[in-house]
């Protein structure tokens, strides 16, 4: 029974891809939102190991799932990879106050989301 | 009583038993009355005693025998021997109380009886009352006595008053007190010695008889024992048996000449000071110097006292006033000789000074001297600086009368002219025959004979000379001389002056012909800053507003006649309400600038953002071109537009780079994702042709970046991370991750680091971008085979890293470009490399953020050296952030 991830992304594209990289070259079951909301839902129902979340999504942003995904005590130390296409440091600082574990800056390159998510949890290949 | 019994001895005894005293002892024996002035305490135990303490009659019949029974111990009283009988009955006031007793005594016992008690009881009744009425009386006589004596001292006291303020003269005043000291004590004789502390003798100022002492007895007050006591006591001194005193020594041999036994020796005291001392003689006599004597003594002093402190303060003005009489009219004497002495001058200079013409002066003078002294001939000699010469501007002869000329005095040199010159001094020749100074001429007039020459000195410059002859010999006297003196320095002042005023009329004339030249001038420039598009406002150096052109008005929003000619201040004051919100931060950034262009005189450029409104303003110094300041000129830009757009400019940036950043996460994304294989097996040449697509979607992604970069340079958004940095380790870390690369293209990559480099304080990731840079740039633009030498030492404060390579260089024209933005410079390499022109610029940046500098030096196709400089003591920002390091920042590395 391989880990399950959940990725959130409002472009299909980008969804597709990320959660195809972490199937791919990852193993891991990945659980895929196509916004906020969604990934709020999805992450409650499924309590994955990890969770990837785009930034800037609308009605609820990364910011606001990680916010309140930290309310819930079963999901309290869930690593959250937040991606984002902006990265100036006021935003890396909101992420932190928000709960996120990490920040990464788009454009990523798959192998190294790979990487940085089997540092939390272990990949299958 | 003998009448009526044996009465050998009575005696009566009057006491005082409250203070238990005896006041009087009265006994009659045998009909003979005797006093008795035992004053003292009552003997205790005697008679006196017991009948005051009992209060009762005593009778003893036999005294001997009884005496013991009584406790009496007193022997015999009054009598020739001691009574055997006795009674003895209390003498009782009109208030019961006792005052005495009386007693009748015999030499026979049992001579009396109760009886006899109380006749004796009747008597002292009798007594007692006629004794109390003789007291009354002799009390109310004592006090009418007493009253008599108050007036007549308050008699003394008023005629002494009297005299004494009736008069400032101090001799009457010593007369005065030495006579009435003599009455009050019926002194034989009395004198007045007055102390002189600074000549330390006590000199005799009055005497009632006299003896010729006054201004002649002199007494040393040192050793003399009355003014010793004056000074410890300040009371008189009473010398009772005064030749048998000790102290008075000196004196016992002039005493008993004059026979006198009694001294009474006074202080005169002013102030508390004593200032001298009546001594009243008194020869023998009884009674002499009572109490009340010696304090009317004391009075008149103190009365007198006052009077003489007054007198001495007249006499004193007086003297000043005899001195200053004396000094005014010595004074008036002297004026009044200067003051003809100057009459004379003034008929010369009232004449002169109305002239401002130096011929009419020197004429006028030599005309008047002449007149003045009595002589027909002289001349004027004054310098022309011009030709260095002096010239005879006035002559005055008996035949031609006073003429001017313009003939230059050529007398040979060792002349008197020189002399006197060169001395500044007058000179006067008695005989001109005689004297070896006059230098004798072929056409010397045979009437000159006697010479007087004085310098005209203005400000002890040397003018010209005044000389004056005479046909008689030692004509001239210092008198003259003087007068002379005085003319020719008044001369020269008004020669001087005149001069000036050619000069300052000179001047005038040019400056008003200049000031006309620039008053056209000032009009151009001014129709000049008038319509140029900028606003401009000028300063005078009292920050009054000289100029303040249509622009201005119109850049902030201000009538041109509410500042101009006024106080830099009014704009601030200006208007109300929304006015007055933009006219104080206006004048605040005004007047700051204005002081700060001030203090460093360079232009001080300031950006001033009003509501809605922003003005760039350049404040400058106005000086002329002799470096002095004039003021300060400002002008005013209003950049809001600029701004607006640049700002629009910035933001459409910082959103396009941002929306592009997503469409390129998918290209390269799903590239990768090709190229790993991850959608099945690829082809060679599909690898390839992915790999050209990933490489171009790389550059358009460092593009992005870069512009990112700038945008946040721009918005003044980049905040620096100081941290104390090892550059050496720095250095060799990216040196070591380019070594693939430079081993591809057989480079040779020199590392030249100065041992023991101080550490920088610096921001790592920002300083690892500049040094990629200029490393990455070095390798590309570098031959196969060529070299590349990292340098780091320090220098001044600044630790320098050159980064030289032997590439393909830059051609010179190029060189100031090479850090602006999007330039790339030309060279066979350009192409082949790529780039997007703005690396160099952002490396720049960042290190001036920190303090530090970058440049370029280069030769074309031998190589380029870029340098870039960090301080080596960099401050560390308050602000430092270093929030976001808990999270790992994997931006930078993908």
């Amino acid at each position: 029974m391989s880990a399950k991830i959940l990725v959130a992304d409002d472009e299909p594209d980008v969804l597709f891809m990320t959660a195809f990289t972490l199937r791919q070259l990852g193993g891991y079951e990945v659980i895929e939102a196509r916004n906020g909301q969604e990934a709020l839902d999805l992450s409650l129902a499924h309590a994955p190991a990890l969770m990837v979340l785009d930034v800037q999504m609308p009605q609820l942003t990364g910011y606001d799932v990680c916010r309140q995904i930290r309310e819930h005590a079963g999901m309290a130390a869930t690593p959250i990879i937040l991606l984002s296409a902006k990265g100036q440091a006021s935003e890396i600082e909101e992420g932190q106050a928000a709960g996120a574990t990490m920040y990464m800056l788009k454009p990523y390159a798959p192998q190294q989301l790979v990487e940085e998510v089997g540092r939390f949890v272990p990949a299958r290949r | 009583m003998n009448r009526y019994r044996r009465v050998d001895t009575l005696l009566l005894s009057l006491c005082d038993p409250a203070a238990n005293s005896l006041l009087q002892l009265m006994t009659v024996d045998h009909g003979e009355l005797r006093h008795d002035y035992a004053r003292g305490p009552i003997p205790p135990n005697s008679y006196t005693d017991i009948v005051i303490r009992t209060g009762a009659p005593l009778m003893l019949r036999n005294a001997p025998q009884e005496q013991a029974f009584y406790g009496i111990e007193t022997a015999l009283i009054g009598g020739e021997r001691e009574p055997l009988a006795l009674v003895c009955v209390p003498l009782l006031n009109t208030f019961g109380q006792r005052f005495g007793m009386l007693s009748m005594q015999s030499y026979t016992a049992d001579e009396y009886d109760l009886r006899d008690i109380d006749f004796l009881t009747n008597v002292a009744h009798q007594i007692a009352l006629n004794i109390q009425n003789a007291t009354l009386f002799k009390q109310s006589q004592e006090q009418v006595q007493q009253l008599a004596a108050e007036t007549e001292r308050l008699e003394l006291i008023n005629r002494v008053s009297n005299w004494s303020s009736a008069t400032t003269d101090l001799r009457e005043l010593f007369q005065g007190i030495v006579n009435e000291m003599a009455r009050a004590t019926n002194a034989d004789q009395a004198r007045l010695l007055l102390i002189d502390r600074v000549r330390g003798l006590a000199i005799c100022e009055a005497e009632l008889h006299d003896t010729g002492a006054v201004g002649q007895l002199a007494l040393p007050i040192a050793g003399n024992p009355a003014i010793e006591w004056f000074d410890q006591y300040q009371t008189p001194m009473l010398v009772r048996d005064a030749t048998d005193d000790p102290r008075f020594q000196a004196a016992h041999a002039v005493w008993r000449a004059s026979n006198i036994r009694d001294v009474l020796l006074v202080p005169l005291l002013v102030k508390g000071e004593v200032i001298g001392s009546v001594g009243l003689d008194m020869q023998p006599r009884p009674c002499s110097f009572s109490e009340r004597e010696v304090a009317t003594c004391v009075t008149i002093a103190n009365q007198v006292a006052q009077a003489i402190a007054h007198a001495r303060l007249f006499d004193q003005i007086r003297r000043f006033n005899v001195e200053l009489e004396q000094m005014v009219a010595e004074r008036t004497a002297a004026l009044t000789a200067e003051k003809e002495r100057l009459e004379a001058v003034h008929t010369i200079t009232t004449a002169l000074t109305a002239s401002l013409d130096i011929d009419e002066i020197v004429r006028k003078t030599l005309e008047l001297a002449a007149g003045a002294i009595g002589v027909p001939r002289g001349s004027v000699l004054v310098r022309d600086p011009m030709r260095d010469l002096l010239i005879y501007r006035a002559v005055l002869s008996e035949t031609e009368g006073l003429s001017a000329t313009d003939k230059p005095f050529d007398l040979p040199s060792g002349n008197l002219v020189e002399w006197t010159l060169e001395h500044q001094q007058g000179v006067m020749i008695a005989d001109v025959r005689e004297d070896e100074r006059w230098v004798a001429l072929d056409n010397t007039p045979p009437e000159i004979r006697s010479f007087i020459a004085v310098p005209l000195l203005a400000a002890d410059v040397p003018l010209g000379v005044l000389m004056l002859n005479s046909p008689q010999p030692g004509f001239f006297n210092d008198e003259h001389m003087r007068l002379l003196s005085t003319i020719a320095s008044e001369v020269a002042i008004t020669v001087h002056n005149a001069e000036l005023y050619n000069y300052i009329n000179e001047q005038a004339t040019r400056l008003a012909e200049l000031l006309q030249v620039q008053r056209e001038e000032t009009g151009k420039n001014r129709a000049i800053l008038e319509s140029v598009a900028e606003g401009v406002l000028v300063l005078d150096e009292a920050d009054t507003v000289v100029l303040f052109n249509r622009a201005a008005s119109q850049v902030l929003h201000i009538a041109d006649d509410v500042v101009l000619g006024r106080d830099l201040r009014s704009i601030a004051e200006h208007g109300t309400g929304d006015e007055q919100e933009r006219a104080l931060p206006l004048y605040a950034a005004l007047g700051e600038g204005v002081r700060g262009a001030r203090q460093q005189s360079d232009p001080v450029n300031r950006l001033l953002e009003l509501p809605g409104q922003t003005i760039d303003l350049t404040i400058t110094p106005v000086t002329t071109p002799d470096g002095e300041r004039v003021g300060i000129a400002v002008v005013l830009r209003d950049i809001t537009r600029e701004i607006e757009s640049d700002k629009t400019k910035r933001e459409f940036i910082s959103t396009v780079s941002h929306e592009l950043r997503t469409p390129l996460t998918s290209v390269k994304g799903y590239i990768d994702l090709l190229l790993l294989g991850t959608a099945g097996p690829i082809s060679d040449l599909q690898k390839n042709f992915l790999q050209v697509v990933k490489s171009n979607a790389d550059r358009l992604n460092s593009l992005v970046e870069d512009i990112l970069e700038i945008s946040r340079l721009e918005n003044g958004k980049v905040k620096l991370h100081i941290k104390p940095l090892n550059l050496p380790d720095l250095i060799n870390d990216i040196a070591v991750s380019l070594k693939t690369e430079t081993e591809r293209k057989r480079m040779q990559l020199t590392l030249e680091i100065e041992p023991r480099l101080p550490v920088v304080e610096a921001d790592s990731k920002r300083i690892n971008q500049v040094l990629t840079n200029l490393l990455s740039n070095a390798h590309k633009y570098t031959r196969e085979g060529g070299q590349i030498t990292v340098r780091a030492f320090e220098r001044a404060g600044f630790i320098q890293v050159d980064v030289t390579d032997t590439g393909v260089g830059i051609p010179p024209d190029e060189l100031p470009k090479m850090f602006s933005r999007f330039f790339r410079a030309n060279n066979s390499l350009k192409e082949e490399v790529g780039g997007t022109g703005l690396g160099l610029s952002i490396a720049k940046s960042f290190v001036e953020l920190h303090g530090g500098d970058m440049w370029v030096t280069s030769e074309l196709e031998v190589g380029s050296t870029f340098t870039f400089t960090l301080p080596v003591e960099q401050g560390r920002p308050a602000q430092a952030e270093d929030a976001h390091r808990s999270i790992n920042e994997v931006a930078n590395v993908s």
